[in-house]
């Protein structure tokens, strides 16, 4: 788009394309019924985490042993996916890759409202939500669960500020062209928009703090995620018991995240008509570097099973072959294969770099890496160092209940829930970031 | 001839599997061992050896003999002062020792078959019925050892050679003489029990018996300890013992781990490197946040200068 318009035809494209941008905000078909969906899921929410408040987490099936289950398993996948904003925003953004523009701002709502859910997570693993205050009375620095508490809220600020920065030149041109806006949706882009002009002071601003963010956000985001793999490798327990466990995690992250953009560039390009911004060959890249960060986290998962099992240390190997052949070996390999395998094979077909394949192939990738959590966290702590005994036979498994699955189901229920409310409330896309890349002057852009 | 020497091996095989599991209920000996005799004479010095080796070896399970304090196992050790034991012949107690069974461990490869007489000798000093058998098994009373009463212990310190040297006096006859051939012990006090400085020491014929302290043993903060001198057959001359306090031992300063600033304390003893990295870090990440948020604000004024 190198070529110089007139400034007419320049405006009209401009235009254009911020009506394409802003229109789904207020006409959105299947709305409704999607968000008719979210309020099903979060009331039956309600209902098991009200049980759960009444009864105690007796209603869960942790006990003794699995006294992190399917909650800290859910919890480890959002930090997870919410790295994405970092590598997307970040990592691609300062190294000047061009194709992510239109994505960025999908990857940043997925940060945000992952990582906010994140840290409610662990109140809803507490038996006693009001406990949660102990951490701060009677937290001790020198353990990583302080650390963590630390990390993941300062990243959701970061993410939060990463998110609303890019939006100010944006809130700018949409409140010219939402029509249909209240008064006071119409205060809050007026706020938000900080009194934007588009003076080259404005905008030296607004870049040099977006590139602070993204300069701090690469520690930060690193530290969340493996401050979390700390929670379990600062353990001697076997299958966490690893000093690899940081990258792994974080690599691993990076691949869930990925995943969890493409889905929701799938939905938004459908559902949003956004077809000319998200185009195929957005996702074409996009499937290159999910084949790049599923390769990596393959290399750390050789690292991670196969040097254990070659040694096959005694209580490690109850741990790996359990895991290989035993009870956990259908999870184990659902996850590898389709969280991490399939990924990286499939998308080195051109056909499949397609926005059809992909949904479904990132899909899988997301359901596999939710197991691999479930994998990381469950079956170590079924293998304790002292063997089980003298304790009721359910010890010796974990089931999750009824109202655990319902709780952590609706937890994925408010993440989507922010995810929607933030893209009804804000375009998906950058129109002032694609429209520059475009060669629009920015005296058109900010008119 | 071929069928009968099947049929008999299966016979063989079914009395052999008979007599096996009977074994499973009741110990039974082989007749042949019952039979056997003391290899040895017994006799007081037999006794107080068999007595030293029943504290090392048997005491934990069987407890004190008379007491019946036996450890609660299944089967029950039992008390060796027992009638279950005294209605045994030596060769029977003998052979349970020598090749054990279940918990109780065969003492073949750990005592020789004269220690093992040895602890026959003085589990037979509790059986009050007891009459020896074949050639050996008789208690001799030793002349040789000491039989005075009001035993009084003398003891003088040497400090430059951790020294002690005691006399053991007893009356005789309504005299005071030294007493020869008893047995005295050193230990020192420790959190859980003696420790023996040595093995037990026979006074000589001037009632003189010397131990030699090392000078590496943890004292107190100030190097002291507590010495017990005591004569080892309580049975014979009661309890006799002398205590003293000496300084003879390395001052030891306990150092509680938990005290002091470490990464297992609790969260008012952070240790000062984490506290500095913690710290540090989280200001630096929050003042970078917060020049962020100025800059959103300078942003706003910008605005509203043009």
């Amino acid at each position: 788009m190198s070529e110089l318009q007139s400034k007419e035809e320049a405006r009209k494209s401009f235009d254009k394309m911020a009506k394409d941008i802003v229109r789904p905000m207020q006409n959105h078909f299947g709305l409704n019924a999607w968000v008719f969906t979210l309020f099903l899921i979060l009331s039956l929410f309600g209902y098991a985490w009200f049980l759960q408040l009444r009864d105690g987490l007796g209603v869960t099936g942790l006990h003794d042993y699995t006294s992190w289950g399917m909650y800290i398993a859910n919890f480890v996948f959002f930090v997870a996916a919410a790295l994405v904003g970092m590598l997307i925003t970040a990592v691609l953004g300062l190294s000047g890759v061009k194709w992510i523009t239109p994505i960025s701002r999908i990857a940043e709502i997925i940060a945000v409202s992952f990582a906010m859910i994140a840290g409610l997570v662990i109140v809803f693993d507490m038996g006693r939500p009001d406990r949660v205050l102990n951490i701060f009375f009677h937290g001790r620095l020198q353990s990583p669960i302080v650390w963590d508490i630390t990390v993941v809220t300062i990243y959701t600020i970061i993410s939060m500020l990463l998110l609303l920065l890019p939006l100010i030149p944006d809130m700018n041109i949409i409140k010219k062209r939402l029509p249909k806006a209240s008064n006071m949706q119409l205060k809050m882009y007026n706020i938000l928009s900080l009194g934007w002009m588009g003076t080259p002071e404005q905008y030296k601003i607004i870049h040099k703090s977006i590139r602070v963010l993204s300069i701090l956000i690469i520690p930060v985001a690193l530290a969340i995620h493996t401050v979390t793999s700390w929670l379990f490798a600062s353990t001697l327990r076997h299958g966490w018991d690893s000093t690899i466990f940081g990258p792994y995690f974080v690599s691993g992250a990076f691949v869930s995240g990925v995943a969890a953009v493409i889905i929701a560039m799938y939905v938004f390009r459908t559902s949003y008509k956004l077809q000319d911004y998200l185009t195929d060959f957005h996702f074409d890249k996009i499937a290159k570097l999910l084949v790049l960060v599923s390769l990596v986290y393959f290399y750390f998962n050789i690292n991670e099973f196969l040097v254990p099992a070659y040694k096959m240390k005694s209580g490690d190997d109850h741990h790996i072959l359990a895991l290989f052949v035993g009870e956990w070996a259908v999870l184990f390999w659902f996850a590898q294969i389709f969280g991490n395998f399939v990924p990286i094979v499939l998308l080195l077909f051109k056909k499949m770099r397609k926005p059809g394949p992909m949904m479904i192939i990132a899909t899988l990738a997301i359901l596999g890496a939710w197991a691999k959590r479930f994998i990381i966290v469950v079956p170590t702590q079924l293998n304790p160092h002292l063997p089980i005994q003298n304790v009721p036979d359910s010890f010796h498994v974990y089931t999750p209940t009824g109202p655990e699955i319902a709780i952590t189901i609706g937890t994925i229920g408010m993440a989507l829930t922010i995810i929607t409310i933030l893209a009804k409330i804000f375009p998906v896309i950058p129109i002032w970031e694609v429209a520059e890349e475009k060669g629009i002057d920015r005296e058109i852009i900010n008119e | 001839m071929k069928e009968n020497i099947f049929k008999s091996a299966l016979l063989a095989i079914i009395v052999l599997s008979i007599s096996f599991s009977a074994t499973a209920q009741v110990w039974e000996v082989p007749s042949d061992k019952k039979e056997i005799t003391p290899a040895i004479t017994f006799s007081m010095k037999t006794k107080t050896q068999g007595k030293d080796i029943y504290a090392k070896s048997c005491k934990s399970c069987h407890g004190d003999i008379g007491k019946a304090n036996f450890l609660p196992l299944n089967p029950a050790p039992n008390d060796p002062g027992s009638e279950r034991f005294s209605n045994q012949t030596d060769g029977e107690l003998f052979f349970k020792l020598t090749e054990g069974r279940g918990g109780m461990p065969a003492f073949k490869s750990q005592l020789a078959d004269n220690e093992r007489w040895a602890v026959i000798s003085y589990i037979r000093s509790f059986h009050a019925d007891y009459k020896p058998t074949g050639g050996g098994g008789e208690i001799v009373e030793e002349s040789s050892a000491f039989t005075g009463t009001n035993i009084k212990l003398f003891v003088n310190k040497d400090q430059v050679n951790l020294e002690i040297t005691i006399e053991v006096q007893g009356n005789v006859d309504g005299k005071t003489v030294s007493a020869p051939g008893v047995r005295v012990g050193f230990f020192i006090e420790r959190n859980f029990g003696l420790l023996s400085v040595c093995e037990p020491v026979t006074t000589n014929k001037n009632g003189i018996a010397k131990a030699k302290f090392p000078g590496d043993l943890p004292g107190d903060s100030l190097g002291n300890y507590n010495i017990i001198i005591k004569l080892i057959d309580d049975d014979l001359y009661g309890n006799v013992e002398y205590k003293e306090t000496l300084s003879w031992g390395k001052a030891f300063i306990y150092e509680n781990p938990i005290e002091g600033n470490h990464l297992w304390g609790n969260n008012t003893s952070v240790p000062l490197w984490l506290l500095i990295s913690y710290i540090s870090v989280v200001l630096f990440v929050l003042i970078t946040i917060g020049w962020v948020v100025l800059q959103m604000l300078k942003l706003k004024k910008a605005g509203i200068k043009k």
